[in-house]
């Protein structure tokens, strides 16, 4: 332990050659799964090593067999899968042949793994303690009150406050951040060598996901762990790794020290996955998605996997698979590079091309003016009300036709229940929506009608927003039925026909159901849904958070032509910032129920006013070859309060930095920072000018 | 928790009065006049107005449910009209020894249920999991009076090794736990115990199944547990559910297990009903439905206190 900790310490600005003293090695790993006759293998040949005290990640789309190499290593691989070559070294031990009996001392002890979704990684039903407790006892053979204390100083360290009476919480009653540091702490029990995190911060918001990355990259270089980093997030990437590997399709196809690959990414599927990325200096452009989508892994491949999809393939790219080849210190699998080519460094459009900032011109489509929803929290026999949940408290908004407006916060900010009150699926507690003029609240079902079938919604979870018992065509002809548009049935038809060949389906596929079509066709599915009705508006609410890379940018694509053609105008519901920066000219920023700043999206974004919209955009991992192991200069802290009782005075003045008396007392009035920026802050000056309050 | 127990106790006070007034209305709208049957078919107006107004027919019903319920609440539930003896009393023999048949019942179907259960999830899709899958289809589907009847067939006419029918060498309400009587509640225990079984076992294994593909559990493996390890984890999340599966088929059993006990004769409340049904025992019939729903109230409300302290998800307000 002490050597490695030593090594760890004399590299020069984290960044380490790969091949020093590996402590896990692995070599032309495959798994095959077989069911049915078929053998599908999502882990072919993989091979890298991981030094201790360094970070490798492995990058890659859903489905190219990261986890899957994950699980290998720890031989925890569910039962249809097998590992059917290669070899596995632990700091020497020759992981596959390990008898049961041994591994299981491995598992949670020199391995430890974090999964990606906390909600459902702990046991519901024992305390947080007790598992902590278990792996010690497990692992460290502690007695229950040594354990119980080791427990506690776990907690602790993984930043948990009030750490020795939350041992004796159950999982429900921490936060999806809180939840994840138990389960940092429960792997880091058993003192080990090695860190699995598969998607550590996928699940959670950017603020507490800059928290965990930290809190990760702090233990890591405390204790001289290595750690195996598994995302599909270049910024995470950039963030944590020393290494990067990159997955397609169950091979690695590139593998670089962090540096190198952020500067020249060599790989064509690499540099997608760079292009794909949405941002501000992208805006007006297409994102350059690849086509198509990850090849089945049922087959034998005779080329380049990545052929069918690559712009640059030539006939060898189908005909031989590609080799290693050194390129510096990076290696690819490309025939580009098999020649003595250079590679040319990734070019990056730049220069902010913001469109103009046309805020209020005409009626908007739709106005929101100081919207509550407020659901009532009943308690008792005679079902009180003790409380109110103000999920959105006084909020105005004003979409104009061709726009879009883009609602960010946190998770549990009420964005969600703003979509919905707009389209008047929740009532309103307070204030009023208007539709082109006409107030929207209160009116009954017939008199909303109109209102309805101009005002769409598109969903975040495209697996469970459409019915799986019924075929794409009807749900697509559903709407059109019970609001009485597109006329008769052939007529409707033909409309469905033509919506499906827009979104880039075919017409024969209206017969299929929605569980034959992946994420981003479903998604696609759902926005022809809306589409058929002829609305004037959507409101998407997280319709890209659930996709790929490459496949939001198929999505973001799409979704921009078509505002383009139709002249539809948008309220896109986000907590991706890049996507906000890429597709909205106007952002409002959220917080507990408020709209804490608003305003065109350059000035918005590119001087952000209130320390709130500041943290999130230094909360967002950037993407650049230089180190940036740097903490955000204003990152927030600690968790969301409870829009049950939200903080007195400004809501934010608990996470912020900048706050001072006047914070605690009084809400902020709104104050203008001109070309139509607005922003309540008391110290919005300050704010944006980057400052900090001295202390 | 004492004051969760107290509330979820107050709140089945008006449960129990909506049952006993149910109780009340559903024998009293049911056609046939409870005196016939003991009436000497020649008796007079006179002898007939004088039986009623002995037992109180003659009232309005209110009147009759208002001084039945407070008689029920000091312990009287009447007199039964067939057999002159005091309802409470007989229900409360019947009551014992239904209990005692059908908590045999359920623990064996419990125990047994519950093993095909986890067997059934842990490997499912296996031969063992067909093969315990539709052994729990078939005791859910066969009828159970048939089933009792083919067992009485086989162990105690072919093979004479169990009693058919009875409670034990010294008749009703001399019970003791010792061979000689054991053996007269086997049959009727395992016959009884098949639905339960059936139904525990399809419970636990979909259970089990849920559980088994929740990510914590390849956490858990993560952790380096053994497989019992793993095996107590899964257990602990499958026991709320199965315990109220558990605690209704008991409840069920209690007033459903009708046919069983005439098949066998076992003298419980349900041959109890069964005799007061046809004999027109209105006195007894109320008392006995009172009893039993009085039952399925109270160990509704244990089985969701046992879930509460073991499922600590569920809320206690």
């Amino acid at each position: 332990m002490i050597d490695t900790v030593l090594e760890a310490g004399d590299t020069e600005d984290g960044v380490r050659p790969v091949s020093a003293g590996p402590l896990l090695r692995v070599e032309g790993l495959k798994v095959v799964i077989r069911s049915g006759g078929r053998a599908v293998r999502p882990v072919d040949g993989v091979s890298f090593s991981i030094a201790a005290g360094e970070t490798f990640a492995l990058l890659g789309e859903s489905g190219c067999g990261k986890s899957m190499t994950a699980l290998a290593i720890n031989r925890l691989l569910p039962d249809a899968a097998v590992i059917e070559g290669g070899e596995v070294s632990l700091g020497g031990d020759d992981i596959l042949r390990l008898p049961e009996t041994r591994m299981r001392s491995v598992r949670g002890g020199r391995v430890g793994m974090v999964f990606q979704e906390p909600a459902t990684s702990l046991n519901p039903v024992m305390t947080v303690g007790a598992q902590i407790c278990e792996a010690l006892q497990l692992h460290r053979k502690l007695g229950a009150a040594a354990a119980r204390a080791e427990a506690r100083l776990l907690l602790e360290s993984v930043g948990i406050p009030g750490a020795d009476s939350r041992l004796d919480d159950y999982p429900f009653q921490f936060s999806g951040g809180m939840k994840q540091r138990v389960m940092i702490a429960m792997a880091l029990a058993g003192r080990p060598e090695l860190l699995i995190a598969d998607e550590p911060t996928t699940a959670l918001d950017v603020t507490i996901q800059a928290q965990v990355l930290d809190l990760l990259a702090g233990l890591q270089a405390e204790r001289g762990m290595a750690m195996l980093l598994i995302t599909h997030d270049l910024g995470v990437v950039a963030r944590m790794a020393h290494g990067v590997g990159v997955m397609y399709a169950g091979e690695l196809v590139e593998t670089g020290p962090r540096q190198a690959f952020f500067q020249t990414p060599l790989h064509p599927y690499a540099r997608k996955l760079f292009a794909a990325l949405p941002d501000g200096a992208r805006r007006g452009s297409m994102l350059d998605a690849p086509v198509g989508s990850v090849p089945a892994l049922d087959q034998a491949f005779t080329g380049c996997r990545f052929a069918e999809r690559c712009a640059q393939a030539f006939d060898r790219c189908d005909d031989e698979s590609p080799r290693w080849q050194q390129v510096g210190s990076q290696a690819v699998r490309c025939h580009l590079y098999d020649a003595d080519s250079v590679p040319r460094p990734l070019h990056r459009t730049s220069g902010a091309a913001f469109g103009q900032a046309d805020a209020s011109a005409g009626t908007p489509l739709i106005e929101v003016r100081d919207l509550a929803v407020h659901f009532p929290v009943r308690k008792g026999v005679l079902r009180r009300v003790v409380g109110q949940v103000r999920a959105v408290d006084g909020v105005s908004l004003r979409l104009g036709a061709g726009r879009t407006l883009a609602l960010v916060g946190e998770s549990g900010c009420g964005k969600t229940t703003v979509g919905k009150a707009i389209l008047q699926l929740n009532a309103a507690s307070a204030g009023a929506v208007f539709y082109k003029g006409e107030n929207q609240t209160g009116l009954t079902r017939e008199a909303l009608m109109p209102m309805r079938r101009a005002v769409q919604m598109v969903f975040q979870d495209p697996f469970a927003s459409l019915n799986p018992r019924l075929r794409v065509g009807e749900i697509i002809e559903e709407g059109m039925v019970s609001l009485g548009v597109a006329g008769d049935g052939p007529s409707r038809r033909r409309t469905v026909d033509a919506l499906l060949e827009r979104i880039g389906l075919s017409a024969s596929m209206r017969w299929r159901y929605p569980h034959e079509f992946s994420g981003g066709q479903r998604q696609r599915i759902a926005i022809a849904r809306a589409l058929a009705v002829s609305p004037d508006v959507i409101v998407c609410d997280e319709p890209t958070s659930a996709l790929d890379v490459s496949v939001q940018a198929q999505l973001l694509n799409l979704m921009r032509e078509l505002q383009r053609e139709r002249g539809l105008a948008y309220l896109f519901i986000t907590h991706n910032l890049a996507v906000v920066e890429y597709l909205a000219d106007e952002v409002a920023v959220m917080y507990l129920g408020r709209i804490v700043e608003h305003g065109p999206a350059a000035r918005v974004l590119g001087a952000p006013a209130h320390p709130y919209t500041r943290a999130l955009l230094d909360a967002v991992p950037k993407i650049s070859a230089g180190s940036s192991d740097s903490l955000p200069a204003l990152a927030v802290a600690s968790d969301l309060p409870s829009p049950l009782d939200p903080p007195a005075g400004c809501h934010f003045h608990p996470r912020c930095g900048l706050a001072s008396d006047i914070c605690r007392v009084s809400y902020p009035a709104e104050r203008s920072m001109g070309g139509g920026h607005r922003v309540r802050c008391h110290w919005a000056d300050a704010s944006a000018r980057g400052l900090r309050r001295p202390d | 928790m004492i004051f969760y127990l107290l509330r979820r106790i107050v709140y089945t006070i008006p449960i129990m009065i909506g049952v006993a007034f149910f109780c009340f209305l559903l024998v009293h709208i049911s056609p046939g006049d409870p005196l016939v049957s003991i009436l000497p078919p020649d008796a007079s107006i006179e002898l007939q107005k004088q039986l009623m107004r002995l037992y109180g027919f003659d009232r309005p019903w209110y009147e009759q449910f208002a001084t039945w319920f407070w008689r029920a609440l000091n312990g009287d539930l009447g007199t039964s009209i067939a057999s002159g003896r005091p309802v409470a009393t007989e229900v409360m023999r019947a009551v014992g020894n239904t209990l005692m048949l059908s908590c045999m019942a359920t623990l064996i179907g419990f125990l047994f249920g519950g093993l095909f259960g986890f067997v059934a999830g842990y490997f499912r899709d296996s031969w063992v999991d067909r093969v315990a899958s539709a052994f729990s289809v078939l005791g859910v589907s066969v009828p159970h009076y048939w089933l009792g009847m083919v067992l009485v067939i086989i162990f105690s006419s072919w093979l004479m090794w169990l009693p058919a029918t009875g409670a034990g060498p010294g008749g009703s309400g001399e019970w003791a736990w010792d061979w000689a009587h054991i053996q007269f509640m086997v049959l009727p225990a395992i016959t009884m115990s098949v639905i339960p079984m059936g139904i525990i076992a399809r419970t636990v294994r979909a259970l089990v199944a849920d559980i088994l593909a929740q990510e914590f559990v390849v956490g858990l493996r993560a952790k380096g547990l053994t497989d019992l390890g793993i095996f107590l984890h899964v257990v602990k999340n499958a026991a709320p559910t199965a315990l109220a599966v558990m605690g209704l088929q008991l409840g069920y059993l209690l007033g459903g297990s009708i046919l069983i006990e005439t098949v066998f004769s076992w003298p419980g409340t349900g041959f109890l009903l069964n005799s007061a049904i046809f004999q027109r025992d209105l006195p007894l019939l109320q008392g006995t439905i009172l009893v039993l729903a009085t039952f399925f109230v109270v160990l509704n409300l244990l089985v969701d206190v046992l879930q509460t302290t073991l499922d600590p998800r569920i809320q206690r307000s």
